[in-house]
């Protein structure tokens, strides 16, 4: 904020300068993250879901029980099923948790909650969230770095950038990361440990920008053993390693095996008590837990909740205006949705696991297509997303909780362009309004609301701020179609909350439900092929 | 005519519609703040036989809508002064009514008489919860950002919502509104309405609107005399005494008229007697436990409450009020008369005038706090109030002030249930509200105050331009 003196000649007054500019520098991430904190301190009496529940089992089970029954132990219904790190990240958790209640820590204490409890568990997902911070910083410092620049904005001065927040390229990353609303809707209200987890994956991505592979590798593999959901990211991440690190100008054996030693090495540390007592197949059999259905209760807003929505729209019109019976199938179709277990498609083709890896890897193709074309840090990270998206969209059992996977890399690159700007608005806004049901109760109603409209406005003006140029048509605006999309999330919450309760939620309870989820699948879909297109463009 | 150097910097991207946006953007952080710590349990929660502040509030919801008026503020057959009599003016009556009628659709049960008492539900919760943050959003939260639009108008767009974010948000009025339960940003609101229409030189909207205040709760008086002083000296000039005669004849009429209006019910001798009686009730003491005050810092040395009788306290507590308000009386007529004389009876209004305003409310408004009878801790919301007004004035004196106000937090007590959690959220809401306003961008505010005024010809290498020749409204009055 200090202005630019009109002596900048002395040398006296321009170190002086220099220092103050340091000393706010610091103070504006400092500032936001502390904000942010505080926020997070406010919303621990919220309600918790039943992940409140599995996280504790888990601090019981790996502080009481030894290494060998941590994926055996099966007295609670939420049974261990994170890889072994993660399991270790709860035992460091537990000795700590024991400071404040150790009624906590008993495996057969099921759905023990204590007011220490509760601020123990919110605090270790505040305090362990830190990392995000700390990787965020990193990352948005490095993304913008003189020699590393990715912005395509040469009409802004970067005199200019730094002195004041709204023109701070750098600062307004780091606030779209941490202040991401489908972050705080999740950890720390519907509790879950998403935040260091990102932290974890902003870290190694950090690594690779700042030309250290072999790092971000190691951090890779390392994130890959917290929480085995990470895989999304594995192609882009294998295929760039394979590329740019180890046949780099011809082949390169020593660097080959040595990254194939390091993610050994991770691996074997996190697994080999496991192989040691041979319990390989269980714990696989924990992480991996077939047989659940292809989409989740509330459908995630991908390609299976149109195929869904048009196998009930068929049942609908075949027993309507066919006459043919569908007692059966009908009973599903009154009450909207179906139970996802037991879930099958009547008129469509049924859908196996197979299938949808097929599909999956077919769209994975342009993401890795992009980085074979480019080495550029700006294609890695597209290609990041791309594949976390097209697991996101073509996935089996996907959670609508994994769209946070899609938009803390975007967002990456919202300032990147006007394109990827407005790819990032839309998708942050309908992809964490479609967490709305995850906070379904009365009380966290205004809260998301609260968050999301917040976090959008103050997006939009950034956005708009950032991307301010003389040029009309190069700045930032959304397409009059895109805002009309976004705007309609409003009467479709105002429906949601006032009307579908009181005159529909006796005949068709999961209405609400599905139209929220067709609603952001089109929106999600729209990002997802314009994602692509940037892909394609990219020279 | 040249633009401000800040304007030209925002032109582009501020413009009307992002400038719309910033206060939308702002409003919805202060929305959501607000909800954030209304989620917390209340004062008196779950806490028989008396509950708290929040019982007390829904109490009044429950006698206004199923009692009569007449017997509003007397002891009845069904009504129990003794448990949560009303005493605060009508106004508060009249919300608690409105209020009372929209919770009886939404949960009749919260409403009934007798059985309701203690009523505690999270529905109900949340309905009561949400009438804190709508009277807000309808008064307070207005009342800043018009203040701001009018006090600060020549400053930057961020300068003006730090100023905002600043004034909206102190903590102690969040954690004394939202998290131990009270409408304080209601009578705060219209008080902080009547000081802006003073400084645009609308007197007959302020004492209006002061009115209103004085009728939702009874310690606005503490601003009385400032406004009283102001509207007298700048009205009087023995050099046209037919017209200053009129003048104040008009805000004689604008201001009984509104408490007539405010008063319908009550205007029989006895009902008005006895809601004074309800709303003066001076034999609580002489001050309430632990008051960051005079009498309570004196009382370590000589113990007043057994030297001498309730009357004679009561009058020694009048006499020290009154000298210390006396104190502004004089700077205030030095600098209302200087301006008349220098306008001529043009209606404009200096800088230094409105600061002089702004002063003499934090004058009068401490000297009751420190010195009058029987103050209540929460009090010390009014003080505050005007200081916090001068954000981007006096940086440093406003901070500081706003830290001492912290020890406010020590007399909420922590409810029963989660007391830990209590205290996290108190650390939290000024940790978050430091970090928003005072650590980061109002430390550099406070270097440079003065605005940057178009036409203030002294080039910008000055420090600080002479603050009276900063003309800064020119907003005609009605008169």
């Amino acid at each position: 904020m200090t202005s630019k003196s009109p002596n900048k000649g002395v040398k006296q007054t321009k170190s002086s300068t220099t220092t103050t500019t340091n000393y706010d520098h610091y103070f504006r991430y400092l500032n936001l993250a502390v904000l942010c904190t505080a926020l997070k301190l406010l919303l621990i009496p919220t309600y918790t879901s039943t992940d409140f529940e599995v996280h504790r089992n888990w601090l019981a089970i790996t502080s009481s029980l030894p290494v060998s029954k941590w994926y055996i132990e099966a007295t609670s219904i939420w049974t261990l099923d994170y890889p072994p790190f993660f399991a270790w990240f709860e035992y460091t958790l537990s000795l700590f948790a024991r400071l404040f209640d150790e009624k906590m820590l008993v495996v057969s204490n099921l759905n023990y909650i204590s007011e220490r409890t509760l601020i123990f568990q919110r605090l270790s997902v505040i305090i362990t969230d830190l990392l995000f911070y700390i990787s965020s910083y990193l990352l948005s410092q490095s993304l913008f770095s003189s020699n590393n620049n990715t912005n395509n904005n040469s009409n802004n001065n970067n005199q200019q950038e730094s002195t004041s927040f709204y023109k701070d390229s750098k600062f307004i990353v780091f606030a779209i990361l941490i202040c991401n609303p489908g972050l705080l809707m999740v950890d720390h209200i519907h509790f879950q440990y998403n935040g260091f987890l990102k932290g974890i994956m902003l870290l190694s991505i950090y690594f690779m920008s700042t030309n250290r592979p072999l790092l971000g590798g190691l951090v890779f593999a390392i994130l890959l053993n917290f929480k085995h959901i990470y895989m999304y990211l594995a192609p882009a991440y294998f295929t760039y390693l394979l590329l740019y690190y180890c046949i780099a100008r011809g082949i390169n054996f020593m660097k080959f095996i040595g990254l194939g030693v390091t993610v050994l090495v991770v691996f074997s540390v996190s697994l080999g008590p496991f192989i040691y007592y041979g319990q390989i197949p269980q714990l696989l059999s924990r992480l991996f837990p077939f047989g659940r259905g292809l989409t989740h209760a509330y459908w995630a807003p991908n390609f299976w909740a149109f195929y869904n929505f048009v196998d009930r729209v068929a049942i609908m019109v075949k027993s309507k205006y066919f006459g043919i019976d569908m007692s059966a199938e009908a009973g599903m179709l009154t009450s909207g949705l179906v139970d996802s277990d037991t879930q099958a498609h009547v008129i469509l083709p049924a859908i196996t696991p197979l299938i949808t890896l097929l599909i999956t890897i077919i769209s994975l193709l342009p993401s890795l297509y992009g980085i074979i074309k480019s080495n550029k840090l700006r294609v890695f990270i597209l290609g990041v997303t791309q594949c976390c998206f097209s697991f996101f969209m073509f996935g089996w059992h996907v959670h609508e909780k994994a769209i946070i996977m899609v938009t803390i890399p975007l967002g990456l690159l919202a300032l990147d362009s006007i394109e990827l700007a407005r790819i990032y608005f839309v998708l942050s806004t309908i992809g964490h309004y479609s967490l709305f049901p995850l906070l379904f109760q009365s009380t966290e109603i205004p809260i998301r609301i609260a968050i999301l409209l917040t976090y959008t406005l103050a997006l939009y003006l950034a956005l708009q701020s950032k991307l301010d140029n003389n040029d009309q048509s190069k700045r930032f605006s959304l397409t009059r179609l895109e805002l009309l999309y976004v705007i309609g999330i409003i009467p479709l919450e105002i429906f949601n909350i006032f009307i579908h309760p009181v005159y529909l939620a006796a005949r068709l309870p999961f209405l609400s439900l599905m139209l929220t989820s067709i609603y952001c699948s089109v929106g999600v879909l729209y990002c997802y092929i314009q994602i692509m297109i940037q892909i394609f463009k990219t020279k | 005519m040249s633009v401000p150097e800040d304007l030209k910097y925002h032109s582009p991207i501020f413009n009307k519609r992002g400038e719309t946006l910033v206060w939308l953007l702002l409003i919805s952080l202060s929305v959501l703040i607000r909800y954030a710590i209304s989620i917390h349990p209340y004062s008196g929660h779950a806490k028989p036989p008396m509950f708290g502040d929040y019982e007390a509030q829904r109490h009044w919801m429950e006698i206004t809508t199923k009692l009569p008026t007449s017997e509003w503020y007397f002891n009845t057959t069904n009504n129990d002064l003794q448990y949560w009599g009303l005493d605060y003016p009508p106004l508060t009556a009249y919300s608690s009514w409105l209020f009372g009628k929209i919770g009886e659709k939404v949960e009749p049960e919260s409403m009934a008489l007798y059985t309701s008492r203690g009523y505690e539900s999270k529905s109900s919760k949340l309905f009561m919860r949400s009438t804190v943050i709508v009277s807000d959003l309808l008064i307070w939260l207005p009342a800043v950002l018009f203040f701001v639009q009018t006090f600060y108008k020549e400053q930057s767009l961020l300068k003006r919502s730090i100023a905002f974010i600043f004034i909206s948000m102190q903590p102690s009025l969040l954690l004394i509104d939202h998290g131990h339960f009270q409408y304080n940003g209601i009578s705060l609101g219209f008080a902080l309405f009547g000081i802006t229409f003073i400084l645009r030189n609308q007197q007959l909207l302020a004492s209006l609107f002061f009115v209103l205040s004085l009728n939702y709760k009874q310690m606005s008086l503490y601003y009385s005399p400032a406004f009283f002083f102001y509207l007298l000296f700048t009205n009087l000039s023995f050099s046209n005494i037919f017209k200053s005669i009129l003048n104040i004849a008009k805000i004689g009429i604008v201001v009984i008229t509104t408490f007539i209006i405010c008063w319908i019910p009550f205007l029989s001798l006895e009902q008005a007697s006895q809601v004074l009686f309800r709303l003066f009730p001076v034999a609580r003491g002489l001050f309430e436990d632990k008051v960051a005050n005079f009498w309570c810092v004196a009382s370590t040395v000589i113990n007043f409450k057994t030297k001498f009788s309730p009357e004679q306290l009561l009058k020694l507590c009048t006499l020290t009020t009154l000298a210390a308000i006396s104190i502004i009386v004089y700077p205030l007529i030095k600098k209302c008369w200087s301006a008349n004389l220098k306008s001529n009876w043009k209606v404009v209004m200096y800088r230094s005038q409105q600061l002089m305003f702004i002063y003499s409310l934090i004058i009068s408004a401490f000297a009751f706090f420190l010195f009058s009878f029987q103050v209540h801790e929460k009090t010390i919301l009014l003080p505050l109030l005007p200081v916090s007004l001068l954000v981007l004035e006096s940086g440093y004196i406003t901070i500081i002030l706003m830290l001492v106000s912290h020890y406010l937090f020590e007399f909420i007590e922590p409810p029963v249930h989660l007391p830990a959690l209590f205290h996290l959220l108190v650390a939290s809401i000024s940790f978050g509200y430091f970090c928003l306003t005072v650590l980061g961008p109002a430390r550099c505010l406070s270097k440079k105050c003065v605005p940057k005024n178009a036409r203030c010809s002294s080039p910008p290498t000055k420090p600080r331009c002479r603050p009276d020749y900063n003309l800064v409204t020119f907003i005609s009055d009605p008169n």
